[in-house]
């Protein structure tokens, strides 16, 4: 008879199983499964399914009719005379809105950061607008730069009767970086937190040492607030090259197919991309567009993050490795 | 919510089960028998619904809300309680996704103009040989040629649910009369020019603010007006097979075009550089636009509470009252069934109520539209002095009625789109108008060339 009976491998093999049951790892796999699979299931399997069409003629209805096309839709989009205007547009509204909108942000902060009577009023009426949904905030400012009867036309008439200057049509992108700007309240809390973390010690220092204002936040106040501002500049230029509600809400007339044909001076790249899979039914080059605009997010944010190293100081002095990374 | 459930000392059903056995007394052994049963009775009723679900054959409906309401899918279901009903909100994006995955929705609403394009990429069945069983529908003798429009090669693709000449227009009688200009009668169309002329004296402005407009055009942009006005003078905008948009080669193209420009240019008609603060045909009821050419849907709105008895009906204009006359129709709203539904008889049953039974009858009475069966025509409002306007004009209308021609290859949303982005860059002078128009038609040539090179 063997020593190792049945009936001695079945009770190591339940002991093991107990074991591996009461495993710290296992139990963090399996608490986190759940996400797991919403990652592969929700994220990775429609990006890889995204990648693959946009090597096809996809038209959106008609999938067993699909062809590969190799690189034609990428090709396409690099020589477009439409892609080239719409991507100059997003890159303007980021060169523009994300700096402003973090310089306003700051300014704010830094007012709001001061003793003052009402300042929870302030910091209150301030942060009001960033909850308005998205959609609403662009039909208020739809009716603020509207040609006939909006309100800064209006305002602009007391001075020049008869004004009727078509903001959107002609300046859409600027209407879009002021929208942005009324919406910098989350910005601008984030930056208050930063600045109440800022020690008085070294303010109080700095002052008795004869430092101004201008010394005392050139020196002491953006040095400290940097890893926050990093943060947000990073954040800002991702959610700045992928604006197109706001452009689209404005650009709506009188036919709702025209949703998804912004007005040309708000003709950003998000909105071309989504423009030829919805309304031109060119699914497979809509997506090649969106995959472009994934490599220009990419390499920009790379480029923010190389640079950091000159201008983001850590209170805590980061590792070696990690500052490479 | 998981982590939080491991930070309070335990799995979730682990803490139900320490729970349970703290439950010890008398009292709690009762309230452990009342928990069971409870469980087992929802257990079985949830497999009592499925079985019971799965006798009933399940039929998806892409419609308007407005048109299709869940209400109506309640009264149909009462009715007829093998099948079960699952309504969706029309949306381009969710069709798409539905299509995609395989399994689009079994009655899809749509424009007849999408017919072509649909049955080239065999998305539609072919309903002819259901009409011949159908309920309530659909004698051939009571059809209107209007559900030409769905049949191709002598096979029907769909129905309408109901339609509308275009360019049936309505007047502000106030604003007639203080410009000094008599009504015009229902049946005594306008040429093009002189609602041009009279959209100029109707027009109120304030410097450069457009108090009240002079005129408007369904829907609001160059894409409909040209094709419209095309269509009313005998003309095309693809050639007989769809293979090609013509538009620099057709003189009227530039003439008709060049019309709209010109008013467009001088802000009497709403455009990408004088836009309107909001859609057209909630600003006609309250006395902002001088005459709108919506077409005879609108009709059941144009007097709103503002404006009872002040509006009067305008016959479709004609471009050259030499020409034989001609009222298009763009408004051709309607259904198809899906060729992948896997119940047919179902759902042609759905689809033949609602086109064709109470729900119908219900349409004709509401005035919102002309339905698609000559015994319907009787049911359409004829009340009120405006309704009977109406009805004298529609008569007048319907002799007349045809539609533009698409392209088995594109949507029309392609010429749209492009007739849109390139007119707005011509009105602003980045572009001249004819470069406008060669724009336009390589851009729609190219993308049906696409689609004809992927459909080989």
């Amino acid at each position: 008879m063997s020593a190792h009976t049945p009936y001695m491998t079945s009770t190591s093999t339940a002991e093991s199983f107990k074991k591996f049951l009461h495993r710290e790892g296992t139990a963090f796999y399996g608490f986190i499964s759940l996400w797991l699979v919403g990652l592969l299931v929700l994220q990775l399997f429609p990006m890889i399914s995204a990648l693959v069409l946009s090597f096809t003629n996809f038209n959106g209805l008609d999938l067993p009719n699909t062809a590969f096309v190799g690189w034609s839709n990428y090709l396409e989009a690099l020589q477009s005379p439409d892609a080239h205007y719409s991507l100059g547009l997003t890159l303007i509204y980021t060169g523009l809105s994300v700096p402003l909108g973090l310089a306003t942000a700051l300014i704010l902060a830094l007012l709001l950061n001061a003793r003052r009577r009402l300042r929870g009023l302030y910091r209150t009426a301030f942060y009001l607008p960033t909850l308005v949904p998205l959609a609403a905030t662009a039909l208020i400012f739809k009716a603020i730069y509207e040609p006939n009867f909006g309100i800064l036309n209006l305002f602009i008439s007391i001075f020049r009767p008869g004004t009727a200057y078509n903001w959107i049509g002609n300046q859409g992108l600027y209407c879009l970086v002021t929208m942005h700007l009324w919406t910098c309240g989350t910005i601008m809390v984030i930056f208050l937190a930063g600045l109440q973390g800022i020690p008085e010690e070294q303010i109080e220092a700095a002052k008795i040492d004869g430092a101004n204002s201008w010394q005392l936040f050139r020196r002491i106040t953006w040095p400290l607030l940097s890893p926050i501002t990093y943060f947000q500049l990073m954040l800002g230029i991702i959610n700045a090259l992928q604006m197109w509600v706001p452009a689209n809400i404005l650009s709506t007339t009188t036919d709702a197919n025209s949703f998804w044909n912004p007005k040309h001076a708000l003709y950003v790249y998000p909105s071309y991309a989504l423009q030829q899979m919805m309304s031109s039914q060119r699914v497979g080059y809509g997506v090649a567009l969106i995959w472009i605009l994934f490599v220009l997010v990419l390499v920009l944010t790379q480029i923010v993050r190389k640079t950091s190293r000159f201008w983001v100081h850590y209170a805590v002095e980061q590792e070696e490795g990690a500052r490479e990374k | 919510m998981l982590f939080s459930c491991y930070d309070m000392g335990g799995t979730m059903p682990a803490q139900v089960l320490l729970y349970f056995k703290k439950l010890n007394t008398e009292g709690e052994v009762y309230l452990k028998k009342v928990l069971v049963i409870l469980f087992l009775a929802a257990m079985l009723a949830l497999v009592g619904v499925n079985l019971w679900a799965a006798d009933r054959v399940t039929v998806t409906v892409m419609y308007n809300n407005n048109e299709f309401s869940t209400d109506m899918a309640k009264q149909f279901e009462a009715v007829n309680p093998d099948i079960k009903l699952v309504m969706l909100e029309t949306d381009t994006a969710r069709y798409m996704a539905m299509c995609t995955a395989g399994s689009p929705p079994d009655i899809m609403r749509c424009n007849a103009a999408w017919i072509p394009y649909l049955v080239a990429h065999k998305m539609v069945l072919d309903i002819t040989p259901y009409v011949r069983k159908a309920k309530y529908s659909l004698k051939q003798s009571d059809f209107l040629p209007i559900i030409d429009t769905y049949r191709l090669k002598g096979k029907l693709y769909g129905f309408v649910k109901d339609w509308s000449p275009t360019l049936i227009g309505y007047f502000n009688k106030d604003a007639f009369t203080e410009a000094g200009i008599p009504f015009p009668k229902p049946t005594e169309p306008y040429t093009y020019q002189q609602m041009a002329d009279i959209a100029r004296k109707l027009q109120k402005t304030e410097g450069d603010r457009v108090i009240r407009r002079g005129l408007a055009f369904w829907p609001g942009d160059i894409n409909a007006q040209l094709e419209l006005t095309l269509v009313s003078v005998g003309g095309k905008l693809y050639n007989s097979d769809g293979t090609k948009i013509i538009l620099t080669s057709n003189p009227k193209v530039k003439v008709i075009s060049k019309f709209f420009y010109d008013l467009a240019k001088e802000k009497v008609i709403p455009s990408p550089i004088s836009p309107s603060e909001t859609w057209e045909g909630s600003m006609f009821p309250g006395g902002r636009i001088g005459m709108i050419v919506y077409g005879y849907w609108y009709g059941a709105m144009a007097e709103g509470e503002q404006m009872k008895g002040k509006v009067g009906v305008m016959a479709a204009p004609t471009w050259d009252p030499k020409l034989p006359r001609i009222s298009p129709s763009h408004n051709i709203v309607g259904g198809f069934i899906s060729s992948k539904t896997k119940n047919p008889n179902e759902v042609y049953r759905v689809f033949d109520w609602f086109f064709a039974g109470q729900p119908a009858v219900d349409r004709a009475k509401s005035g919102w539209g002309v339905p698609a069966q000559k015994s319907l025509l009787e049911f359409m409002p004829n009340t009120t002095p405006f309704d009977k306007d109406r009805t004298v004009n529609l008569d007048f209308e319907m002799q007349k009625v045809k539609i533009s021609n698409s392209s088995p290859y594109i949507l029309p949303d392609i010429y749209e789109n492009s007739m849109r982005k390139y007119f707005e860059l011509a009105l602003k002078g980045e572009i001249s108008f004819d470069q406008f128009l060669v724009n336009v038609e390589n851009e729609v040539n190219k993308a049906i060339a696409d689609s004809r090179a992927s459909m080989k």
